[in-house]
């Protein structure tokens, strides 16, 4: 696998916490402590969650082909949901552990080792996910954007181990810790309900942003010979854009000149959104001959 | 009403029912089992109430937000339902290996059989009515809904058989024991669920015959010359086609557009619900 940076960030987000699930088992048997083997845990489920994303990045990028005639983007929509959906048993879980933790209340252990594990987790994700953002909106990826929460929310949770336990260190109350816990995995916890909204809206064919589609529509009218265009319908695959439209043309226009002018059209449409597939349904204008009216106000039930 | 509307709000009333009895039976008689396997009920009615609110929302035609259509709604519906299932059979399977390592005395066992008979009859016919209405309006949702129901079926009979073997041999393994092997057979049927709901939501293409079907019906139609880039794929019960024609580069854009809405009635017609988009190309050939 060479060069393609998505898949090339996928890898990292990979390398990095398989080297943070390790450092992070080692220094826990070393110490016998149990909350450092807790996160060592913590990381496999990153772990797990960016394999995932190596693996969807990587399908979605093939070109289309006989099973998939519409690419495979979506398959980076369903790994976008479905990481959404163990940001949520993440936070899930801090919540359980912060309501036992306030059930049972237990000194916190404090080793210095732990603090400094906990140190290196949270610069390694800051980098790892800031990287993964940056491809994430360059090349359009919701994969990548999903591992890029991910990592994100842990930080978030290391920042919040360390507060509650300076907290702990300046007032001296143990409550502090499964507060700032539960405080962390609520954030948490919208931050995973707008990434699965984000993710499974293209798994229901949810249109373009409206800009977008106005765009689209101001190449069409603006090409020469375009009388007029309708039932324009757009989607998005992963990173790539879906559109058909109805185009209108004179009647009696040979169709190889027709097929010059959506073919002029979808070359627009592709220099404007590179990873565009339009196609283009060329109609007749209606009001061009009086002998048949069984065209483009037709009963069929194509929608508009 | 929709027919797949009506069959989904029939699921979600039995459910209740089946749930309301279970309840009634279980605080009558107290036994702990019997309310227990409201538990199950509990997680049928999530699932058919998902159901129902899924084929609602397809049934709404294409609008701005959504110009495909809402079909895909099923498929994810479809989808969190095989969750569901899996969930119901990981249950199961918590409570068989408790069951093994802490054996507890089964109180009740013939009120427990007699409500277990109860919900498999109903789930069975259910099940079976929901299957029929799923095929006839191919639905996902309320396929998955029925194949939930089913495994509900062999549940409700793996424990009704346990509880009357129980009563006549004293053997309370078998209840564990059957339950395990039911769950094998429930996580088949969710893997099976979550596979075609995965594949459907990223477009992955009709089957063979309904795709050589569209490319007869392309070809036999009367000055085709050709066509290719045909893609096809399923959104709910709605297929989405499209593909180029070919045809001779100086017919006119009107006498084009008759040959494609030809071919597009013929594919509808076989096809109800389909939306088919034609791109017509002129053949260079020429």
């Amino acid at each position: 696998m060479t060069a393609n940076p998505r898949t090339l960030a996928a890898g990292i987000s990979v390398a990095s916490n398989t080297t943070l699930v390790i450092i992070k088992l080692v220094v826990g048997i070393i110490t016998g402590s149990v909350s450092i083997i807790s996160e060592a845990v913590h990381s496999a489920l990153d772990l797990f969650a960016a394999i995932i994303a190596f693996f969807s990045v990587r399908e979605s990028g093939r070109p289309a082909d006989r099973e998939h005639p519409y690419g495979h983007g979506k398959i980076e929509n369903l790994s976008g949901a479905i990481e959404a959906m163990l940001i949520l048993l993440a936070a899930m879980f801090i919540i359980h552990e912060a309501i036992d933790k306030l059930k049972y209340p237990q000194q916190v252990k404090n080793p210095v080792l732990g603090l400094y594990v906990i140190g290196i987790s949270i610069v390694m994700n800051t980098l790892v996910s800031k990287h993964l953002f940056r491809i994430a909106g360059r090349t359009d990826s919701i994969a990548l954007e999903a591992d890029a929460h991910h990592l994100s929310t842990d930080v978030w949770t290391s920042i919040g181990v360390f507060i509650g336990l300076g907290l702990i260190r300046i007032t001296g109350w143990h409550i502090l810790d499964p507060l700032v816990a539960i405080a962390v995995a609520l954030m948490i916890i919208r931050v995973a309900f707008s990434l699965t909204w984000k993710a499974a809206a293209p798994l229901l064919d949810t249109k373009l942003p409206d800009e977008e589609i106005g765009e689209l529509g101001e190449i069409v009218m603006n090409t020469p010979g375009v009388r007029s265009y309708h039932k324009m319908r757009t989607r998005k695959a992963g990173p790539y854009r879906q559109v058909d439209f109805h185009l209108i043309v004179p009647a009696g226009m040979p169709v190889n000149e027709a097929h010059a002018i959506a073919e002029r059209i979808e070359q627009d449409i592709r220099v404007r959104f590179p990873d565009a597939y339009v196609v283009t349904h060329i109609e007749p204008d209606n009001d061009d001959n009086n002998r048949s009216s069984s065209d483009s106000t037709d009963a069929r039930p194509a929608i508009g | 009403m929709d027919p797949r509307v009506k069959a989904a709000s029939v699921s979600l009333i039995s459910n209740i029912v089946i749930l309301t009895v279970k309840l009634t039976v279980g605080i009558y008689t107290g036994s702990l089992s019997v309310i227990s396997t409201a538990v199950d009920s509990i997680n049928d009615l999530s699932a058919s109430a998902i159901a129902l609110l899924s084929v609602r929302a397809a049934a709404a035609p294409a609008d701005q937000e959504h110009p495909y259509g809402h079909g895909k709604f099923e498929n994810i519906s479809g989808g969190l339902q095989a969750l569901l299932i899996f969930a119901a059979a990981l249950y199961i399977i918590n409570e068989a290996v408790n069951k093994i390592l802490e054996p507890s005395p089964i109180e009740t066992p013939g009120v427990g059989a007699a409500v277990m008979g109860f919900t498999a009859i109903a789930a069975l016919f259910l099940s079976r009515y929901l299957l029929r209405v799923a095929q006839q309006t191919e639905s996902p949702a309320l396929r998955a809904d029925a194949y939930h129901l089913t495994t509900d079926v062999w549940t409700s009979l793996g424990a009704m058989t346990a509880l009357l073997v129980v009563q006549v041999t004293d053997f309370r393994l078998i209840d564990p024991i059957v339950a395990l092997a039911i769950a094998m057979a429930i996580i088949h049927v969710a893997y099976q669920l979550t596979k075609e709901a995965m594949e459907v939501l990223v477009d992955v293409r009709l089957p063979s015959e309904e795709i050589t079907f569209i490319a007869e019906t392309i070809m036999k139609t009367p000055r085709v010359i050709g066509y290719h880039k045909l893609r096809t794929r399923k959104s709910g019960a709605a297929r989405q086609i499209d593909y180029h024609l070919v045809v001779p580069p100086n017919v006119t854009v009107q006498d084009a557009h008759k040959i494609a809405q030809e071919i597009e009635d013929r594919i509808f017609y076989r096809f109800p619900g389909a939306q088919v988009v034609t791109h017509i190309e002129p053949d260079t050939q020429q």
